[in-house]
């Protein structure tokens, strides 16, 4: 199991998406059609165990459940399951292509945003009618920012080494 | 305990399932339980966002005050004019209030229409997608509590949900599940303003074979004993009849919830002109 990722980043990746959810929110609204919570959720849980991946989507769906000011626990679940799945999926598909994992943390967002807005659904809150059109528009937002940040962090995390050197 | 759980990885995830579920469903049959939890994340976030806006409020301030002073002299000769302009209608109003005080159901009337307020500043808003909700800089001790009224000059803005002592959740109109009676300011015509998560509101119980047209100005009521009566709502616009026994109106509210930096919220009613 491919397991880079320590406990403090994780806090540390947590304090920033606070802080960067509250800023897009009061200042650059347009902003939040990136879900940083996903993507993060998503590299986390690519680069943990499953376990260790459901627990730290978990703690970033809670995060986005609070400052969003929905129900504490909608976020929570689905984050979860993306952190989880995240980490099988990094198991099963070999992704180093860019527009492969934009498209696939894309469509991961349209599910993510489903289970979000289904369980809100459940528990009584109406469906918002420009809801489907918000989906259209996150989905690539954050599935070109996602495809970034995997490739970013992963230049961080893994740099490429010099063979000729050796 | 993860590296245990982790041998098994299905059953740390059906846990973490199970207790986002349990979660949900504490905060949704219980509304006492549901406050108590949006107050401790509004504790726990409330340092980061008030310090935001410190950060942001005193850099603005500092622009506006000592460099971006274009205009300033203009704008400060519109303010005379409009004070001049209060200054009138605090009289009238002072004249009106003095003639409610000499009938004998005179308090009854001053409890409607006077009322405390307390100044506000957003420090905080909830990502316009999925709630209507925004966190001002004042909670209990400055005499807030649960269910007071917000509003500004331009309008209604919604109620207080939740609050800690320095600090207050404000649920806007136009949230899901929002209310307010409401009333015609010409017809006197009565109903229930109603939020549903979008920037429009929805005017329920209005018959269908009352007259109500695209442009009329939608005020409150009083009658849900929140919102003080006679402050603005917003404009119909759309007025349509259904099928059922009601009208399909909607009103655009006057407050642009996106745009609000300043509120007040009424802390009690009664309280006279000053």
């Amino acid at each position: 199991m491919n397991e880079t990722i320590r406990n403090s980043e994780v806090v540390l990746l947590l304090a920033a998406t606070a802080v960067a959810e509250i800023v897009f929110a009061n200042y650059f609204p347009a902003a939040l059609y990136l879900d940083l919570s996903l993507v993060l959720a998503l590299y986390i849980g690519w680069n943990s165990s499953p376990a260790k991946g459901a627990v730290r989507g978990f703690t970033f769906g809670l995060l986005k459940d609070a400052i969003s000011g929905i129900y504490l626990g909608l976020n929570g679940l689905s984050k979860t399951l993306m952190g989880f799945g995240g980490s099988y999926l990094s198991k099963w598909l070999v992704l180093e292509g860019f527009p492969a994992r934009c498209v696939l943390i894309g469509l991961l967002s349209v599910l993510d945003d489903g289970i979000v807005v289904g369980m809100g659904a459940l528990l009584g809150q109406t469906i918002q009618r420009e809801m489907w059109l918000r989906t259209l528009i996150q989905a690539p937002v954050t599935g070109v920012a996602g495809g970034l940040v995997f490739h970013v962090y992963d230049r961080f995390k893994f740099p490429q080494k010099d063979f000729r050197r050796l | 305990m993860i590296e245990l759980l982790q041998r098994k990885s299905l059953v740390p995830l059906a846990v973490l399932l199970l207790a986002n579920i349990l979660l949900l469903s504490v905060q949704v049959r219980n509304e006492e339980g549901r406050l108590l939890l949006r107050s401790w994340s509004l504790v726990l976030f409330t340092p980061i966002a008030s310090s935001l806006h410190f950060l942001v409020a005193g850099v603005t301030h500092g622009l506006n005050r000592y460099v971006l002073l274009y205009g300033a002299q203009e704008e400060n000769l519109q303010l005379r004019a409009e004070n001049a302009h209060l200054g009138v209608e605090l009289a009238q109003l002072r004249g009106i209030q003095s003639l409610l005080s000499i009938r004998e159901d005179g308090p009854m009337f001053q409890d409607q229409f006077l009322f405390d307020t307390v100044l506000a500043q957003v420090i905080w808003k909830s990502p316009p997608f999925y709630a209507h909700r925004l966190v001002i800089n004042a909670g209990t001790r400055q005499g807030i509590q649960k269910n007071d009224a917000v509003i500004t000059p331009q309008g209604i803005v919604g109620r207080v949900w939740a609050t800690t002592p320095f600090t207050a959740e404000v649920e806007l109109i136009t949230n899901d599940g929002a209310a307010a009676g409401a009333m015609l300011e010409d017809s006197r015509l009565q109903g229930v303003v109603q939020g549903d998560g979008s920037v429009i509101l929805q005017w329920d119980f209005i018959p269908n074979y009352e007259s109500v047209e695209v442009g009329d100005i939608v005020y409150t009521s009083g009658t849900d004993r929140m919102y003080p009566k006679g402050f603005p709502i917003g404009q119909v616009v759309a007025s349509q009849k259904k099928g059922t026994v009601y009208r399909d109106i909607q009103v655009e509210p006057f407050v642009d919830y996106l745009r609000l930096e300043e509120i007040m919220v009424v802390v009690s009613k009664g309280g006279g002109i000053e």
